[in-house]
């Protein structure tokens, strides 16, 4: 896990406001790591390929990839929306995480728009990815927020239900 | 169990199969709104959803159940092929001690003679794909090894990371086996069955059902000296 974090935190030092989403997400809430080896991450302002190349990122202009210094693939949200949910509401209600004793933190996606996101994503591996976060960290979940996030009273029920059957 | 069990075991389940295979998308299910929805009642659904829970493809509790939809939309022959793998996973056992990495090097020290390990740990290794997180391993006896653990502090649950399954079927074909459990155990691990069919194709013999848009997941996370 260690490493997908030092990455994460070498991200951070490199652009300003970036806020994890995805995966890294689920691994920096839950404690546990299992993720590819790509980091999803929102910013507030397009991050122009000059700026990516000046910090040593590799751009494979072919396939449409980015990659850090140290060879992890980057996806950069930077406009629009995540499953119905703002990216400036992502980044205005990101979650610091603590890193180490020294003050270190990663910012990343609040828990309860991580759960709505994966929620809305809906395949498999978001349930799976639900089923950790509601054994790991179902009860810090903040339900009014959730209902505040959600596009209908349906919608909340149905997430509801989704980490109750989950919860240990 | 044997073949002919398994076989007996799975064409039981088939109505239920089919019935979860025509349910409309949704992360979870409620008996009570399915009602007017598949035209059956709550009673019928219920027992349905208890058979594919039998043999792992659905939680359920208190009226409502998810499904492994990635699993449950395989032809039926690829279900033949992973029933074993299906049956192994609802029987396994899951040990923790101090709930981190250390708990997985204690028992990689420790394997017992015979053991077998498969799922993440082992698709990490074909593929480097994804990270892993727990250690499933295939024992012979199950609760010989499980006592072992025990004596050493290790306590049986939900979180921990040490998973002991039975043999069940064949593993006379190892990649086939760990391709084979990772469609079973469905999640995560289906992007990882999906990332070994990607890097070692020729080696598989099951062929599967993958969505276009896993496949393209898969290829673009997969590091570039992974596909052969």
């Amino acid at each position: 896990m260690m490493q997908f974090i030092r990455e994460a935190v070498r991200i951070s030092q490199d652009f300003e406001n970036v806020t994890f989403i995805g995966a890294t997400a689920v691994m920096l809430h839950a404690g546990e790591p299992r993720q590819s080896w790509d980091l999803d991450f929102v910013v507030a302002k397009q991050i122009a390929m000059d700026e990516f190349l000046d910090k040593g990122y590799k751009i494979n202009q072919q396939q449409n990839k980015i990659f850090t210094p140290r060879n992890y693939k980057i996806d950069v949200y930077h406009e629009r929306n995540l499953n119905g949910i703002s990216l400036d509401y992502i980044i205005r209600t990101a979650t610091s995480i603590p890193i180490d004793k020294k003050g270190t933190t990663v910012n990343t996606i609040s828990l309860e728009g991580l759960i709505v996101t994966k929620f809305r994503a809906g395949r498999d591996q978001d349930i799976e990815d639900l089923q950790r976060l509601a054994v790991r960290c179902g009860t810090q979940i903040n339900w009014d927020e959730i209902k505040y996030l959600a596009k209908s009273d349906i919608e909340y029920a149905l997430i509801k239900q989704t980490i109750s059957l989950y919860l240990v | 169990m044997n073949a002919h069990e398994s076989i007996m075991t799975l064409k039981k389940a088939r109505d239920a199969i089919v019935f979860a295979q025509e349910l409309p998308p949704s992360p979870i299910y409620n008996i009570k709104n399915l009602e007017k929805i598949v035209n059956l009642s709550a009673k019928t659904i219920k027992r349905k959803v208890v058979h594919l829970e039998e043999i792992g493809l659905a939680d359920y509790s208190r009226g409502k159940f998810t499904i492994k939809k990635e699993v449950i939309s395989q032809p039926y022959t690829v279900l033949q092929n992973i029933f074993p793998s299906l049956m192994a996973l609802k029987k396994a056992r899951r040990f923790g001690r101090h709930y981190k990495t250390t708990d997985i090097n204690f028992m990689k020290k420790h394997l017992p003679k015979g053991s077998i390990i498969t799922l993440d740990h082992k698709a990490h290794e074909l593929t480097k794909f994804q990270t892993p997180l727990n250690l499933h391993v295939y024992v012979n006896d199950v609760k010989k090894v499980s006592k072992f653990l025990k004596s050493c502090g290790f306590r049986e649950g939900k979180r921990g990371k040490v998973v002991l399954l039975p043999k069940i079927g064949s593993f006379e074909d190892p990649i086939e086996r760990i391709f084979l459990d990772c469609v079973a155990n469905g999640g995560r691990s289906f992007l990882d069955a999906t990332a070994i069919m990607l890097t070692h194709k020729n080696m598989i013999k099951t062929r599967a059902r993958f969505t276009v848009d896993t496949i393209l997941k898969v290829q673009e996370d997969l590091p570039n000296d992974a596909v052969h």
